[in-house]
Protein backbone atom coordinates (compact mmCIF):
# COMPACT_ATOMS: atom_id res chain seq x y z
CA UNK A 1 0.00 0.00 0.00
CA UNK A 2 1.47 3.35 -0.79
CA UNK A 3 -1.24 5.13 1.64
CA UNK A 4 0.14 7.90 3.34
CA UNK A 5 -0.54 9.95 6.48
CA UNK A 6 0.83 13.45 7.52
CA UNK A 7 1.02 14.72 11.59
CA UNK A 8 -0.21 17.89 11.96
CA UNK A 9 2.27 19.19 15.03
CA UNK A 10 0.09 18.44 18.11
CA UNK A 11 -3.10 17.54 16.15
CA UNK A 12 -5.01 14.74 15.19
CA UNK A 13 -3.44 12.74 12.31
CA UNK A 14 -4.75 14.91 8.70
CA UNK A 15 -4.97 12.30 6.25
CA UNK A 16 -3.80 13.15 2.26
CA UNK A 17 -3.36 11.44 -0.81
CA UNK A 18 -4.53 7.68 -1.67
CA UNK A 19 -6.18 7.66 1.86
CA UNK A 20 -8.50 11.16 1.49
CA UNK A 21 -9.22 9.37 -1.15
CA UNK A 22 -11.09 6.50 0.53
CA UNK A 23 -12.86 8.42 3.04
CA UNK A 24 -14.57 9.97 -0.06
CA UNK A 25 -15.18 7.26 -1.37
CA UNK A 26 -16.50 5.63 2.17
CA UNK A 27 -18.67 9.13 2.59
CA UNK A 28 -20.25 8.60 -0.40
CA UNK A 29 -21.15 4.73 -0.66
CA UNK A 30 -21.15 3.78 3.28
CA UNK A 31 -24.58 4.46 4.17
CA UNK A 32 -26.76 3.21 1.16
CA UNK A 33 -24.22 -0.19 1.05
CA UNK A 34 -25.59 -0.07 4.76
CA UNK A 35 -29.29 0.43 4.16
CA UNK A 36 -28.95 -2.32 2.02
CA UNK A 37 -27.67 -4.50 3.93
CA UNK A 38 -30.10 -4.21 6.55
CA UNK A 39 -32.79 -4.88 3.80
CA UNK A 40 -30.92 -8.21 3.82
CA UNK A 41 -29.82 -9.30 7.19
CA UNK A 42 -32.60 -7.30 8.86
CA UNK A 43 -30.21 -6.95 11.97
CA UNK A 44 -28.21 -3.25 12.39
CA UNK A 45 -24.81 -4.97 13.85
CA UNK A 46 -24.91 -7.31 10.92
CA UNK A 47 -25.48 -4.97 8.32
CA UNK A 48 -22.16 -2.78 9.99
CA UNK A 49 -19.94 -5.34 10.80
CA UNK A 50 -20.53 -6.56 6.55
CA UNK A 51 -19.81 -3.19 5.01
CA UNK A 52 -16.89 -2.86 7.86
CA UNK A 53 -15.50 -5.98 6.77
CA UNK A 54 -16.06 -4.93 2.89
CA UNK A 55 -14.68 -1.50 3.05
CA UNK A 56 -11.37 -3.37 4.98
CA UNK A 57 -10.89 -5.62 1.80
CA UNK A 58 -11.51 -2.04 -0.11
CA UNK A 59 -8.86 -0.37 2.34
CA UNK A 60 -6.49 -2.52 2.01
CA UNK A 61 -6.72 -3.27 -2.19
CA UNK A 62 -7.52 0.71 -2.46
CA UNK A 63 -4.42 1.08 -4.86
CA UNK A 64 -6.13 -0.71 -7.27
CA UNK A 65 -9.58 -0.23 -6.69
CA UNK A 66 -9.41 3.22 -7.22
CA UNK A 67 -8.30 2.42 -10.92
CA UNK A 68 -11.44 0.12 -11.67
CA UNK A 69 -13.76 1.39 -13.66
CA UNK A 70 -16.12 0.34 -11.23
CA UNK A 71 -15.01 0.79 -7.77
CA UNK A 72 -18.33 0.48 -6.35
CA UNK A 73 -19.60 -2.63 -8.21
CA UNK A 74 -16.75 -3.88 -6.87
CA UNK A 75 -17.76 -2.25 -3.18
CA UNK A 76 -21.06 -4.26 -3.35
CA UNK A 77 -19.68 -7.40 -4.76
CA UNK A 78 -16.93 -7.92 -2.16
CA UNK A 79 -19.84 -6.97 0.43
CA UNK A 80 -22.43 -9.32 -0.65
CA UNK A 81 -19.46 -12.00 -0.71
CA UNK A 82 -18.73 -11.04 2.70
CA UNK A 83 -22.43 -11.25 4.02
CA UNK A 84 -22.55 -15.30 2.35
CA UNK A 85 -19.61 -16.32 3.85
CA UNK A 86 -20.70 -14.90 7.26
CA UNK A 87 -24.36 -15.74 7.06
CA UNK A 88 -23.87 -19.81 7.49
CA UNK A 89 -21.86 -18.75 10.74
CA UNK A 90 -24.14 -16.56 12.26
CA UNK A 91 -26.90 -19.13 11.77
CA UNK A 92 -24.87 -21.46 13.33
CA UNK A 93 -23.84 -19.30 16.17
CA UNK A 94 -27.69 -18.17 16.45
CA UNK A 95 -29.05 -21.78 16.97
CA UNK A 96 -26.49 -22.11 19.84
CA UNK A 97 -27.49 -18.79 20.89
CA UNK A 98 -30.69 -20.54 21.10
CA UNK A 99 -30.03 -23.27 22.66
CA UNK A 100 -27.79 -21.80 25.26
CA UNK A 101 -30.04 -18.36 26.25
CA UNK A 102 -33.68 -17.80 26.36
CA UNK A 103 -34.73 -15.20 23.44
CA UNK A 104 -34.59 -11.14 25.38
CA UNK A 105 -37.17 -10.30 22.91
CA UNK A 106 -39.29 -11.53 20.03
CA UNK A 107 -37.97 -8.40 18.20
CA UNK A 108 -34.99 -7.98 17.21
CA UNK A 109 -36.05 -4.14 15.74
CA UNK A 110 -37.43 -2.08 18.18
CA UNK A 111 -37.62 1.36 18.57
CA UNK A 112 -37.00 3.02 15.65
CA UNK A 113 -36.55 0.36 13.58
CA UNK A 114 -39.73 -1.14 14.82
CA UNK A 115 -41.67 -3.43 12.26
CA UNK A 116 -43.22 -1.85 8.98
CA UNK A 117 -45.40 -3.89 6.69
CA UNK A 118 -42.61 -3.72 4.53
CA UNK A 119 -40.67 -4.85 6.59
CA UNK A 120 -42.19 -7.78 7.51
CA UNK A 121 -42.87 -8.47 4.46
CA UNK A 122 -39.15 -8.43 3.82
CA UNK A 123 -38.50 -10.84 6.88
CA UNK A 124 -41.09 -13.29 5.75
CA UNK A 125 -38.55 -13.85 2.61
CA UNK A 126 -35.69 -16.10 2.46
CA UNK A 127 -31.65 -14.24 3.03
CA UNK A 128 -31.24 -15.30 -0.02
CA UNK A 129 -34.49 -14.08 -1.54
CA UNK A 130 -33.75 -10.57 -0.08
CA UNK A 131 -30.24 -10.35 -1.27
CA UNK A 132 -31.05 -10.95 -4.70
CA UNK A 133 -34.02 -8.62 -4.71
CA UNK A 134 -31.85 -6.16 -3.48
CA UNK A 135 -29.05 -6.60 -5.89
CA UNK A 136 -31.62 -6.44 -8.91
CA UNK A 137 -33.81 -3.90 -7.56
CA UNK A 138 -31.83 -1.52 -5.75
CA UNK A 139 -28.44 -1.66 -6.68
CA UNK A 140 -29.32 -2.11 -10.26
CA UNK A 141 -27.41 -5.11 -10.74
CA UNK A 142 -27.98 -7.47 -13.95
CA UNK A 143 -28.55 -11.12 -13.06
CA UNK A 144 -24.90 -12.11 -14.27
CA UNK A 145 -23.40 -9.21 -11.87
CA UNK A 146 -26.16 -10.49 -9.10
CA UNK A 147 -25.41 -14.24 -9.68
CA UNK A 148 -21.12 -12.93 -9.65
CA UNK A 149 -21.67 -11.61 -6.29
CA UNK A 150 -24.07 -14.68 -4.24
CA UNK A 151 -21.82 -16.89 -5.83
CA UNK A 152 -24.89 -18.78 -7.92
CA UNK A 153 -26.38 -18.38 -11.27
CA UNK A 154 -27.94 -16.41 -12.58
CA UNK A 155 -30.76 -18.19 -13.17
CA UNK A 156 -30.88 -18.58 -9.45
CA UNK A 157 -30.79 -14.78 -9.29
CA UNK A 158 -33.63 -14.53 -11.59
CA UNK A 159 -35.78 -17.39 -9.59
CA UNK A 160 -34.95 -15.56 -6.26
CA UNK A 161 -35.71 -11.89 -7.44
CA UNK A 162 -39.03 -13.15 -8.67
CA UNK A 163 -40.31 -15.11 -6.02
CA UNK A 164 -38.61 -12.42 -3.91
CA UNK A 165 -41.31 -10.31 -5.86
CA UNK A 166 -44.19 -11.71 -5.99
CA UNK A 167 -43.88 -12.54 -2.47
CA UNK A 168 -43.55 -8.45 -1.42
CA UNK A 169 -46.38 -7.51 -3.78
CA UNK A 170 -48.46 -10.06 -2.56
CA UNK A 171 -48.29 -8.85 1.53
CA UNK A 172 -48.00 -5.10 0.12
CA UNK A 173 -49.93 -4.67 -2.66
CA UNK A 174 -48.41 -3.48 -6.30
CA UNK A 175 -48.58 -3.14 -10.17
CA UNK A 176 -49.60 -7.43 -10.60
CA UNK A 177 -50.73 -8.07 -6.65
CA UNK B 1 -37.66 -5.63 -15.42
CA UNK B 2 -37.52 -3.16 -12.42
CA UNK B 3 -40.63 -2.68 -10.71
CA UNK B 4 -40.52 1.15 -9.32
CA UNK B 5 -43.23 0.70 -6.95
CA UNK B 6 -41.52 -2.37 -5.05
CA UNK B 7 -38.14 0.17 -5.66
CA UNK B 8 -39.22 3.41 -3.79
CA UNK B 9 -41.07 0.87 -1.16
CA UNK B 10 -37.73 -0.88 -0.23
CA UNK B 11 -35.63 2.57 -0.73
CA UNK B 12 -38.08 4.09 1.57
CA UNK B 13 -37.66 1.44 4.00
CA UNK B 14 -34.02 1.69 3.99
CA UNK B 15 -33.86 5.11 4.86
CA UNK B 16 -35.28 4.53 8.56
CA UNK B 17 -31.56 3.28 9.48
CA UNK B 18 -28.13 5.36 9.25
CA UNK B 19 -24.58 3.66 10.18
CA UNK B 20 -22.88 4.25 13.66
CA UNK B 21 -20.73 7.53 12.65
CA UNK B 22 -18.12 5.35 14.40
CA UNK B 23 -17.85 3.37 11.20
CA UNK B 24 -15.20 4.52 9.72
CA UNK B 25 -12.68 4.94 12.49
CA UNK B 26 -13.82 1.12 12.84
CA UNK B 27 -12.61 0.11 9.46
CA UNK B 28 -9.22 1.63 9.90
CA UNK B 29 -9.26 -0.20 13.13
CA UNK B 30 -9.91 -3.25 11.76
CA UNK B 31 -7.74 -2.54 8.57
CA UNK B 32 -4.38 -1.62 11.41
CA UNK B 33 -5.51 -5.05 13.45
CA UNK B 34 -4.87 -7.06 10.12
CA UNK B 35 -1.64 -5.17 9.68
CA UNK B 36 0.01 -6.34 12.59
CA UNK B 37 -1.67 -9.88 12.15
CA UNK B 38 0.20 -10.43 8.89
CA UNK B 39 3.71 -9.12 10.74
CA UNK B 40 3.14 -11.27 13.11
CA UNK B 41 2.24 -14.44 10.83
CA UNK B 42 5.00 -13.36 8.49
CA UNK B 43 7.41 -13.15 11.74
CA UNK B 44 6.13 -16.69 12.86
CA UNK B 45 6.84 -17.72 9.53
CA UNK B 46 9.90 -16.22 8.94
CA UNK B 47 10.88 -17.98 12.99
CA UNK B 48 9.71 -21.15 12.03
CA UNK B 49 12.17 -21.70 8.89
CA UNK B 50 14.60 -20.31 10.90
CA UNK B 51 14.42 -22.98 13.08
CA UNK B 52 13.93 -25.32 10.44
CA UNK B 53 17.14 -24.71 8.96
CA UNK B 54 19.00 -24.24 12.27
CA UNK B 55 17.44 -28.65 12.83
CA UNK B 56 18.36 -29.53 9.20
CA UNK B 57 21.85 -27.59 9.74
CA UNK B 58 22.61 -29.68 12.50
CA UNK B 59 21.09 -32.80 11.64
CA UNK B 60 23.61 -32.50 8.44
CA UNK B 61 26.48 -31.95 10.65
CA UNK B 62 25.68 -34.53 12.74
CA UNK B 63 25.26 -37.35 10.08
CA UNK B 64 21.51 -37.63 10.85
CA UNK B 65 19.68 -39.16 8.61
CA UNK B 66 16.83 -36.88 8.88
CA UNK B 67 17.43 -34.86 5.97
CA UNK B 68 16.60 -37.70 3.80
CA UNK B 69 13.27 -38.20 5.10
CA UNK B 70 10.08 -36.27 3.15
CA UNK B 71 9.33 -33.12 4.91
CA UNK B 72 5.64 -33.71 6.06
CA UNK B 73 2.56 -30.76 6.33
CA UNK B 74 0.40 -31.64 9.27
CA UNK B 75 -2.38 -32.82 7.48
CA UNK B 76 -0.71 -33.46 3.65
CA UNK B 77 -0.81 -30.80 1.20
CA UNK B 78 -3.89 -30.82 -0.56
CA UNK B 79 -2.22 -28.94 -3.83
CA UNK B 80 0.58 -31.71 -4.21
CA UNK B 81 0.28 -32.30 -8.06
CA UNK B 82 -0.61 -31.52 -11.16
CA UNK B 83 -3.77 -29.54 -12.29
CA UNK B 84 -5.25 -28.21 -15.33
CA UNK B 85 -7.88 -25.75 -16.64
CA UNK B 86 -8.98 -24.59 -20.21
CA UNK B 87 -9.07 -20.86 -20.39
CA UNK B 88 -10.98 -19.40 -23.35
CA UNK B 89 -11.77 -15.60 -24.01
CA UNK B 90 -15.04 -16.12 -22.99
CA UNK B 91 -14.37 -17.31 -19.18
CA UNK B 92 -11.35 -14.83 -18.80
CA UNK B 93 -13.56 -11.66 -19.82
CA UNK B 94 -16.39 -13.28 -17.38
CA UNK B 95 -13.64 -14.12 -14.29
CA UNK B 96 -12.86 -10.36 -14.96
CA UNK B 97 -15.77 -8.74 -14.77
CA UNK B 98 -16.93 -11.12 -11.88
CA UNK B 99 -13.61 -9.70 -9.94
CA UNK B 100 -14.52 -5.83 -10.31
CA UNK B 101 -12.25 -5.02 -13.04
CA UNK B 102 -14.25 -2.94 -15.58
CA UNK B 103 -15.21 -3.42 -19.20
CA UNK B 104 -12.16 -2.02 -21.08
CA UNK B 105 -9.38 -2.89 -18.49
CA UNK B 106 -10.85 -6.82 -19.08
CA UNK B 107 -11.05 -6.27 -23.05
CA UNK B 108 -7.04 -5.02 -22.85
CA UNK B 109 -5.72 -7.84 -20.50
CA UNK B 110 -7.85 -10.60 -22.32
CA UNK B 111 -6.65 -9.47 -25.86
CA UNK B 112 -3.23 -9.65 -24.21
CA UNK B 113 -3.75 -13.13 -22.79
CA UNK B 114 -5.14 -14.76 -25.88
CA UNK B 115 -2.99 -12.19 -28.29
CA UNK B 116 -1.35 -15.67 -29.59
CA UNK B 117 -4.98 -17.61 -30.33
CA UNK B 118 -6.82 -19.64 -27.71
CA UNK B 119 -7.96 -21.75 -25.97
CA UNK B 120 -5.25 -21.60 -23.47
CA UNK B 121 -4.49 -24.39 -21.01
CA UNK B 122 -2.96 -23.52 -18.07
CA UNK B 123 -1.00 -25.88 -15.52
CA UNK B 124 -0.09 -25.87 -11.72
CA UNK B 125 2.03 -27.70 -10.83
CA UNK B 126 2.67 -28.10 -6.90
CA UNK B 127 5.18 -30.17 -5.20
CA UNK B 128 6.86 -29.37 -2.24
CA UNK B 129 6.79 -25.99 -1.92
CA UNK B 130 7.42 -25.19 -5.71
CA UNK B 131 4.96 -24.11 -7.76
CA UNK B 132 5.61 -24.21 -11.82
CA UNK B 133 2.84 -22.29 -14.12
CA UNK B 134 2.86 -23.62 -17.71
CA UNK B 135 0.64 -22.80 -20.76
CA UNK B 136 0.23 -24.14 -23.39
CA UNK B 137 -1.81 -21.99 -26.66
CA UNK B 138 -3.84 -24.51 -28.77
CA UNK B 139 -2.43 -27.52 -29.59
CA UNK B 140 1.41 -26.24 -29.21
CA UNK B 141 4.04 -26.99 -26.70
CA UNK B 142 3.52 -25.80 -23.27
CA UNK B 143 5.92 -23.15 -21.89
CA UNK B 144 6.86 -22.02 -18.51
CA UNK B 145 4.42 -18.78 -17.60
CA UNK B 146 6.03 -18.35 -14.07
CA UNK B 147 7.68 -20.52 -11.31
CA UNK B 148 8.12 -19.38 -7.37
CA UNK B 149 7.56 -21.24 -3.70
CA UNK B 150 4.13 -21.49 -2.40
CA UNK B 151 3.00 -22.40 1.24
CA UNK B 152 -0.47 -23.64 2.55
CA UNK B 153 -1.30 -21.18 5.02
CA UNK B 154 -4.28 -22.85 6.10
CA UNK B 155 -7.26 -24.95 4.60
CA UNK B 156 -8.37 -23.10 2.04
CA UNK B 157 -5.58 -20.57 1.99
CA UNK B 158 -1.77 -20.41 0.22
CA UNK B 159 0.47 -18.01 -0.31
CA UNK B 160 3.35 -17.71 -2.99
CA UNK B 161 6.10 -15.66 -4.58
CA UNK B 162 9.56 -15.69 -6.87
CA UNK B 163 12.01 -14.26 -4.98
CA UNK B 164 12.83 -11.45 -5.79
CA UNK B 165 15.52 -11.28 -3.60
CA UNK B 166 13.08 -11.03 -0.75
CA UNK B 167 13.57 -13.99 1.71
CA UNK B 168 9.75 -15.82 3.16
CA UNK B 169 8.45 -12.40 3.04
CA UNK B 170 8.81 -12.64 -0.93
CA UNK B 171 5.03 -14.56 -0.59
CA UNK B 172 3.38 -11.37 -2.18
CA UNK B 173 0.39 -13.32 -3.71
CA UNK B 174 -2.61 -14.89 -1.20
CA UNK B 175 -4.97 -17.24 -2.74
CA UNK B 176 -8.10 -19.09 -1.45
CA UNK B 177 -8.69 -22.14 -2.87
CA UNK B 178 -11.00 -25.29 -2.50
CA UNK B 179 -10.38 -28.62 -3.30
CA UNK B 180 -13.68 -30.70 -4.19
CA UNK B 181 -12.31 -34.64 -5.35
CA UNK B 182 -10.19 -34.22 -8.22
CA UNK B 183 -11.91 -29.87 -9.07
CA UNK B 184 -9.74 -27.05 -7.67
CA UNK B 185 -10.76 -23.72 -7.63
CA UNK B 186 -8.73 -20.37 -6.74
CA UNK B 187 -9.33 -16.91 -6.12
CA UNK B 188 -6.84 -14.38 -5.78
CA UNK B 189 -7.45 -12.79 -2.09
CA UNK B 190 -4.13 -10.42 -2.26
CA UNK B 191 -1.53 -9.03 -4.84
CA UNK B 192 1.20 -6.88 -3.61
CA UNK B 193 3.54 -7.64 -6.63
CA UNK B 194 6.27 -5.21 -5.53
CA UNK B 195 6.30 -2.53 -8.48
CA UNK B 196 6.29 1.39 -7.95
CA UNK B 197 3.58 1.65 -10.16
CA UNK B 198 -0.79 1.62 -9.86
CA UNK B 199 -0.85 0.48 -13.92
CA UNK B 200 1.49 -1.91 -13.93
CA UNK B 201 0.01 -3.37 -10.35
CA UNK B 202 -3.74 -3.69 -11.82
CA UNK B 203 -2.39 -5.45 -15.12
CA UNK B 204 -0.61 -8.12 -12.76
CA UNK B 205 -4.00 -8.48 -10.98
CA UNK B 206 -5.53 -8.65 -14.06
CA UNK B 207 -3.63 -11.41 -15.17
CA UNK B 208 -3.35 -12.95 -11.75
CA UNK B 209 -7.33 -13.02 -11.61
CA UNK B 210 -7.54 -14.43 -15.25
CA UNK B 211 -5.17 -16.84 -14.99
CA UNK B 212 -6.79 -18.32 -11.13
CA UNK B 213 -10.37 -17.76 -11.35
CA UNK B 214 -11.50 -18.41 -15.03
CA UNK B 215 -12.28 -21.74 -14.86
CA UNK B 216 -11.33 -24.42 -12.42
CA UNK B 217 -8.64 -27.01 -12.23
CA UNK B 218 -8.52 -30.67 -12.24
CA UNK B 219 -6.11 -32.70 -11.34
CA UNK B 220 -4.22 -34.66 -13.53
CA UNK B 221 -1.26 -36.19 -11.50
Amino acid sequence: MTTEFRLAAGAAPTRVGPVADFEGFFARESATLFRRLWLVTRDREEAEDVVQEAFIVVLERWDRVRSMDDPVGYLYRVAFNAWRKRAGRVARARERLRLEVAPASDDALAGAEARTVIGSALEALTPRQRAALVLTELVGMSSEEAASALKVRAVTVRVLASQGRAAMRARIGGPDA
Amino acid sequence: MPDLHLRDRLEHEAERVDPSPELLSRVFAGHRRRQVRRRVAAFAAAAAVTVAVIVWLSGAFLGSSGRDRPATVPGGDPLRGTWSAVITPELAERAGRAAGFGDAQVARAVERMFAEGSPVTVTLSFDAGELALTSRIGASEASSTWGGRYQVVDADTFVAGDNWGLPIAGYYLEYAFAVDGDALTIDLIRDDYPTPSDRELVGETIAQTLTYESAPFTRTS
